[in-house]
């Protein structure tokens, strides 16, 4: 099953946001987390992460840091701010609200079914 | 034979080609995409298809060049804005270079081939006119076919184009003095007539030569040709 476009990108603020309470991250970690969450149903373009972050670091919900990783390799690590963490309430009430909503119509037929 | 080192180099190349990203985002995508090769030559791939897949995973430049521009609004009104203020200062030096050798060289060529003040007039602004084109033509080449403004950092080229600017202005406004006493010393009452009579000659045919060759140039660069940012 592949996920709309539009799914994907109403919901990418709300999944870095969330992934990012687990503690900080980069790019590619990120997008290896959202694949194993998902079950490979999520399929991001890999480039498109990266403008959000970007976005969301200007917002202020989260910052980041440059360092070099055990490997050797520089990264740019993110991490979540407070701000952030009110923003993720916000978005798990409308998500919520969304899902359940579906779901009303989606049993009313079942019964009527 | 494929080689990592001008495959990345090529893709960066390409990322850069719309403007839209900085070198930090460019650098991080660049990251991204090393971690994803290594990752895919770890389960068995050789480099090159770990590359394609990679940068395919990554997505096209310009789908992502695209998704760049709408964060980095900022950043790419600064940088054309950058550019317009070279082309100013370009058109500037360009314009002083062609008044200066306009009028010095009609001056100075038509007394020595001894033709009368009329002709003078005619010629220092064909000169004007001509060696501002030329300029403006040999601008473009540099620019475009050499990229010599890429090659420049950027300090470094709006130094020298404001000393440069500086400079010609500063030789144009001396030398235009030292014109004028010529004009005032060799030329009678009469001839001085003549002269401004055969610039504004001149001036009457240009003023409907620019804005036709202002005219073509913009629809020359209309945007829709160029990127849609």
């Amino acid at each position: 099953m592949d996920i709309s476009k539009d799914l994907i990108a109403a919901s990418a603020t709300p999944l870095i946001l969330s992934i990012l309470t687990e503690g900080e991250s980069y790019g590619y970690a990120i997008i290896k987390r959202v694949t194993a969450l998902s079950g490979g149903t999520l399929q991001w373009t890999d480039g498109m992460l990266y403008p959000i972050l970007h976005r969301l670091e200007s917002q202020g919900l989260i910052e980041s840091e440059v360092r070099t990783s055990d490997t050797g390799r520089k990264r740019k690590y993110y991490r979540i701010k407070q701000d952030g963490s009110t923003a993720i309430a916000v978005y798990q009430a409308q998500w919520q609200a969304v899902y359940a909503t579906l779901n009303k119509v989606w049993e009313a037929k079942l019964c009527l079914d | 034979m494929f080689r990592l080192e001008d495959a990345i180099e090529n893709w960066k190349l390409q990322l850069n080609q719309h403007q839209t990203m900085t070198p930090s985002d460019i650098e991080e995508l660049q990251i991204h995409l090393l971690e994803e090769i290594d990752t895919l030559m770890a389960a068995g791939l050789n480099q090159e298809e770990a590359f394609i897949v990679a940068s395919r995973r990554i997505g096209s430049p310009g789908e992502i060049s695209c998704e760049f521009a709408k964060i980095n609004t900022a950043a790419i009104w600064k940088n054309r804005f950058f550019w317009m203020i070279i082309g100013i200062l370009m058109l500037q030096i360009f314009s002083a270079c062609g008044n200066f050798l306009g009028r010095g060289g009609a001056l100075i060529g038509c007394q020595l081939v001894g033709w009368n003040a009329l002709n003078t007039g005619i010629i220092s602004a064909v000169i004007q006119i001509a060696v501002l084109l030329c300029l403006l033509v040999g601008f473009y080449i540099a620019a475009v076919h050499f990229s010599i403004f890429r090659k420049i950092p950027k300090k470094t080229l709006i130094g020298i184009i404001i000393a440069v600017s500086a400079l010609s202005f500063l030789i144009n406004h001396l030398a235009g003095i030292g014109f004028n006493v010529m004009i005032g010393r060799f030329y009678s009452a009469e001839q001085l007539g003549q002269f401004s009579l055969g610039c504004n000659y001149s001036a009457m045919g240009l003023s409907v030569l620019w804005p036709v060759v202002w005219l073509l140039l913009l629809l020359w660069l209309l945007p829709g040709k160029t990127r849609s940012a």
